[in-house]
């Protein structure tokens, strides 16, 4: 049975939305470790977590790239064998982990799965806006500077084998991580598969202008680079 | 005249300084020659100002005041890349840190519960 943790970014989580609680206490009954990276949340959120998860608690806001990266050391180091990248908001559906972590562990040679919205069975549905106006030029854009044939872009839901995580070298503090962890897999020739999983939209998700600065992060390292 | 000699007052002051921060350390000597360089460039242009409108003729720029503008914005937008590259930089190591001690306090958080 494969050691699997799920790791999940969690920022003020209590004060705004408030389904990390449920989404812990579902997770409680599924048999992995789960880390709370409580990215220096001035709420409850820590306090909170810990009542069914591990928390490990960044002193100041970092970013959920960062948290993420801080969850994937602390996972390697806990001897994980498969690591899951869950998001705090709700959106994800713990279910869908056992078919995220699936192709991993029927083949040895996969290194990452990525759910995706668009395989296959259709999720609740996404606003239009979104999709047409953000998510169709988002796709054709990451196609053409990572070359991965993705279905989904920046879709948070990821399983990684524990060789192919501690081969990710994230730099990106911010939500630009979401772009260079398709770059790395790419970069770095990972093997990777994608899985239908269901979001479900409460509320509008990212901003247009949190897109905006993502795209900014990226052209400035690249041009630091 | 009057502002020539009000700069020059100022620039000596600078200079001073420069070399100051150089005895004490904080500036090296290539930081001070450069300091010293400039101010001094500065007060010939104050005392001599036909030398910029000739250095701009010779670029084929129009006035020696604009041929100091386009040199002072190409010198303000590299220091501006330097300090964004600098930025850029603390905070990658800022998260570095705080995620050292992010672990660290895991660490001894576990040793006090399975101390209990």
């Amino acid at each position: 049975m494969s050691k699997v943790f799920v790791i999940i970014p969690a920022w003020n989580e209590v004060s705004r939305r408030n389904r990390l609680p449920i989404a812990l206490e579902q997770l409680s009954l599924l048999p992995y470790f789960v880390i709370v990276v409580d990215d220096g949340s001035t709420d409850e959120t820590a306090r909170v977590a810990q009542k069914w998860a591990k928390v490990v608690r960044h002193a100041i806001n970092r970013g959920q790239g960062a948290a993420l990266v801080t969850g994937m050391q602390y996972a390697l180091a806990q001897g994980a064998d498969i690591i899951v990248h869950f998001d705090a908001d709700g959106q994800m559906q713990p279910e869908d982990i056992a078919r995220v972590i699936a192709p991993l562990e029927t083949d040895p040679d996969l290194d990452v799965v990525l759910g995706s919205r668009f395989l296959g069975q259709t999720t609740q549905s996404v606003p239009w806006a979104k999709k047409y106006l953000l998510h169709q030029p988002a796709l054709w854009l990451q196609r053409l500077t990572t070359g991965l044939k993705l279905t989904d872009v920046h879709n948070g839901f990821r399983a990684f084998r524990a060789s192919a995580a501690a081969r990710l070298d994230l730099q990106q503090d911010g939500m630009a991580h979401a772009s260079e962890i398709t770059y790395q897999i790419k970069k770095k020739n990972l093997r990777y598969q994608e899985v239908s999983v269901t979001i479900i939209y409460h509320e509008f998700g990212q901003g247009f202008g949190s897109g905006l600065r993502i795209l900014r992060d990226l052209i400035i390292r690249k041009l630091i680079k | 005249m009057l502002l020539q000699i009000i700069a020059t007052v100022f620039l000596l002051i600078a200079l001073v300084k420069a070399w100051n921060k150089y005895h004490d350390k904080t500036f090296s000597l290539i930081e001070s020659s450069l300091w010293t360089v400039l101010w001094l460039a500065v007060g010939i242009i104050f005392w001599q100002p036909e030398i910029a409108s000739r250095l701009a003729l010779f670029f084929g720029i129009g006035r020696g005041a604009d041929l100091i503008i386009y040199v002072a914005v190409i010198v303000i937008v590299y220091l501006l890349f330097r300090l964004f590259v600098h930025v850029d930089k603390m905070d990658r190591q800022l998260t570095k840190l705080v995620r050292t001690v992010a672990l660290q306090d895991e660490k001894k958080d576990r040793h006090t519960d399975s101390k209990l």
